[in-house]
Parts: C-alpha cells; sequence; structure tokens
C-alpha cells in the first residue's frame, strides 16, 4: 500500500484513473482494517452480521468522503478522518438495527412496567433508611415535575428508560440530535440549580439510592 | 428567574403529568453532577473528534487542551461511543 500525507490523498482521490483507483483502494483496505476494531464492542467478529455490516459501511463511507472531501479540514490525519465517518455509519446503523428489532409494543408495555428493584424494594436495608430512600426519590420527584417542560420529560423517557438511541429519539420528536442534546442540556442546568437551592447535590441523592 | 419558566412551572403544578419511573430518575441524577454551563452540540464535538483522539492516543493531553470535548462525551452516551470506537481503532491500526 502506498503511504500517502493528507495532500497527496486528496489529490489522488480527487483526481481520475489510476491515482484515484490505486486510492480508493487503498481507503477500501484501511476502513477494512480499522472497523472489527470499532465494532467487537457490540457484535462479536463470528456474528454472521459481522462481514456484510463491514461491507456495507465501507462501501458508504466511501460514498461519503467522496462527497464531504473538501469538508476535510486537516485537524487529523486523513485516515483518521475516514475512521471517524466509518465508525459514525457503522453505530447509527447499529442502533437503528438493534431500535428496529425491539417491538413496540413491549417499549409500551414496559413504560407501565414496575420500577426496577433495587431502587426501593431493597430487602438489605433497614425501614429507615427505606423510608429516608422513598422520601428522596419522591422529593426529586416533586422537584422534576415542577421544573421540566413536557418535552424534556418526553426525551428523559424515551432515551432513560426506553434506551431509544438519540437519533431515533429526536426523529420522533421532530427534532435533531443537537437540538435534542441542547433540550437535555437545558434540562440538567435547571435541575442542577434547583437542587442546590434545595441544598441537595445529585451525589447526596444518589448516595440514598446505591448506598445499602 | 426566567418567565417562561416560572409559567411552566405553574403549569406543571396544575396539570400533573403520569409519574416518572425510579430509573429514568436515577439515570438522569447520575449525569447531573459532571453538569457544566458551558456546552458543546454533538455537531461540535464530532467535527473535533478525530483531532481530539488523536492526540489522546500520541500525547495523552487531549483531556487537558480540550475539556470541552471531554465533557460532551461524558455527558452524551452515543458520542462517547463513537470516542471509544475511534480510540480502539487508532490504538489498534497505529503504525
Amino acid at each position: 500500500m502506498t503511504t500517502r500525507t493528507n495532500e497527496i490523498w486528496l489529490a489522488d482521490l480527487r483526481s481520475s484513473g489510476a491515482a484515484h483507483e490505486a486510492a480508493i483502494h487503498d481507503l477500501r483496505e484501511i476502513i477494512q482494517k480499522g472497523l472489527p476494531y470499532a465494532l467487537t464492542r457490540w457484535l462479536p467478529s463470528n456474528n454472521p452480521l459481522f462481514q456484510p455490516l463491514v461491507e456495507e459501511v465501507t462501501q458508504e463511507t466511501l460514498l461519503r468522503v467522496l462527497d464531504q472531501i473538501d469538508s476535510f479540514e486537516g485537524r487529523s490525519l486523513f485516515t483518521t478522518w475516514v475512521h471517524k465517518i466509518a465508525i459514525r455509519i457503522a453505530l447509527t446503523e447499529l442502533r437503528r438495527k438493534r431500535w428496529r428489532d425491539s417491538s413496540l409494543d413491549e417499549l409500551s408495555e414496559n413504560e407501565d412496567a414496575p420500577p426496577p428493584p433495587g431502587l426501593l424494594a431493597d430487602s438489605h436495608a433497614s425501614p429507615e433508611t427505606s423510608a429516608e430512600r422513598a422520601d428522596m426519590l419522591a422529593r426529586v420527584r416533586r422537584i422534576l415535575e415542577e421544573e421540566l417542560t413536557p418535552k424534556q420529560r418526553e426525551a428523559l423517557i424515551l432515551l432513560g428508560l426506553q434506551d431509544m438511541p438519540m437519533d431515533a429519539a429526536a426523529k420522533r420528536m421532530k427534532t435533531n440530535r443537537n437540538a435534542l442534546y441542547k433540550l437535555l442540556h437545558d434540562a440538567r442546568l435547571r435541575l442542577k440549580r434547583r437542587l442546590a437551592m434545595e441544598g441537595l447535590t445529585p451525589q447526596d441523592l444518589l448516595s440514598a439510592f446505591e448506598n445499602k | 428567574m426566567n418567565i417562561k419558566y416560572f409559567f411552566q412551572r405553574i403549569k406543571n403544578i396544575f396539570n400533573p403529568q403520569k409519574e416518572l419511573q425510579d430509573e429514568v430518575v436515577v439515570k438522569f441524577l447520575r449525569v447531573l453532577e459532571n453538569v457544566r454551563s458551558e456546552e458543546m452540540s454533538c455537531s461540535e464535538m464530532y467535527a473535533h473528534l478525530d483531532e481530539f483522539v488523536e492526540r489522546e492516543v500520541k500525547s495523552k493531553d487531549a483531556k487537558k487542551i480540550m475539556p470541552l470535548i471531554q465533557e460532551h462525551i461524558d455527558m452524551c452516551p452515543e458520542c462517547g461511543d463513537e470516542y471509544e470506537a475511534l480510540l480502539d481503532v487508532l490504538k489498534h491500526t497505529e503504525e
């Protein structure tokens, strides 16, 4: 494989003919060498979906790189920028697939499911501790109910309870990932300030729930 | 207090919503501790992710030089996943 500087990568990919073909060939190899390291946390390499996913992501990455090549600003190695694009495509696809595979019926059932064990129903906790936790939780819940807007509540439920991917939640809420992140950030800041006004810290509250 | 939020609070008192589950409350509390008033959007983080990870692999000072990116990664699990994945790729393919 030819070693290229950023400038040579850009020149070869923008050219036509043999230099372009060779650059595409080498880039394909680089993507396919890197992707398995990015995917192993998500999908075992012996999974039958692994190789087709690598192929699909490689193809899509090459198209996107050629399409967005003018936006490369040279702040990193060109190949690092390409790996970043491949990872975004691969993880978006995996999240979309995981989300699509969960049935919506199951999710709406989960919304009404009882709370997970261990938060309030800790069998090892003394009655006083359980009562203290219940009081803390009720207090936090009251603050949340007073402070959160309906949209912030919706986002918390989709992301916090249903584990919906950010992109899917943004789509459901007819917004985009940046705006959704901002919505959550504003909610977190408001809650943090309100807790501080009430003399509470997130750590105090978590300790009340988690310490046995 | 922002007037919009004041009215929102009044509205919430008179229109109680379905109770949030414990799991949602606890997950929310877990990230609250690290919230700062400065913020970076997912797009801004993504634009700098390659530079950030390269710096982290080469000189381990990325978190110090680019603290806002680190804060975003800590707060946003999906951007955090992309950071971890790119870090894994660079660590294993660096020549």
